[in-house]
């Protein structure tokens, strides 16, 4: 595994070396979708992904199995992520009741409805929009969610809550505006 | 779950970057300078089969010779300790002699009157 005790020299460097190469591949879906759906820019979002991934090559020996390099990765790309948002100047934070409602109903499972979530998702808040992906692009829990972004169970309990009730009322008004 | 949720969940599943960007990263992961270990690390290292018995020889080796060098002292001492004891009984003896000399001669005196 990642703390080996192959001898050090170019044996274990060539271990270490394909050792990293399976996290990549095993992990940049996650790493890169997590930037993806918090910042909304591919360009942005795989430049994230690769300093994520940079600094996990950087501190590979210190990891004690491949379920800890990839807790560590959620966690490195989600606080990363939050932070490039802070720099961001030019995409001004939307409170929630200020998402922008979507301009026509769609369909269940309708791409359209997909793109249209992932840009409510993309407006709300840091905090709000990262224990939304979290909870539905990577299926944790809000103990789980809770130990990744260093806050309080009930902090994210109530962030899924609002985030919720606000996405489910933006769209029940523009499927009530498009029935009348 | 509800049919948001579900929508959530189809609408934000993970998207693979792509072959490229794999490719991007090992391309920058081998042109960064290697990691350094942390010391605890480095002091683990120490620690490998072919090294600890190479410790092994020396402690032993170091064992040995505080043993036998302590032993050495401990005869040292008690030869001194014998050596001090005899120059004791020496003594003891001649000043019983020269009292015992004394002595005859007083008793050699008083006979003579």
């Amino acid at each position: 595994m990642i703390t080996s005790t192959a001898q050090d020299g170019p044996a274990a460097a060539a271990a270490l070396g394909v050792e990293f190469e399976q996290l990549v591949r095993r992990h940049q879906s996650m790493v890169f979708s997590i930037a993806w759906h918090f910042l909304r820019d591919h360009a942005l979002a795989e430049e994230l992904a690769q300093d994520v991934f940079l600094q996990l090559h950087r501190h590979l020996t210190e990891f004690k199995s491949p379920e800890h390099a990839a807790c560590w990765l959620r966690k490195v790309a989600s606080h990363r992520a939050i932070d490039c948002s802070r720099r961001r100047k030019h995409q001004p934070q939307v409170g929630l009741d200020q998402a922008p409602e979507p301009s026509a109903a769609a369909a269940p499972g309708d791409p359209m409805l997909s793109e249209r979530l992932r840009r409510l998702v993309a407006s709300l808040p840091e905090r709000a929009r990262m224990v939304v992906i979290l909870r539905y692009q990577e299926d944790l829990d809000p103990a789980e969610i809770a130990e990744v972004l260093s806050m309080p169970v009930r902090t994210v309990k109530s962030h899924l809550q609002r985030s919720l009730a606000m996405l489910r009322e933006k769209l029940a008004r523009a499927v009530g505006e498009e029935n009348v | 779950m509800s049919r948001l949720e579900d929508e959530l969940k189809y609408a934000l599943r993970r998207t693979d970057p792509g072959p490229e960007f794999t490719a991007r990263v090992l391309s920058r992961a081998a042109a960064a300078p290697p990691a350094r270990k942390p010391w605890w690390q480095a002091l683990s290292a120490a620690f490998r089969p072919a090294m600890v018995r190479w410790a092994t020889v020396g402690v032993a080796a170091s064992v040995l010779f505080g043993v036998g060098g302590l032993e050495y002292h401990r005869q040292q001492q008690v030869r001194a300790e014998g050596e001090a004891a005899k120059q004791q009984l020496v003594l003891a003896l001649r000043i019983a002699g020269s009292k015992l000399h004394m002595a005859q001669q007083k008793v050699m005196q008083a006979g003579e009157r």
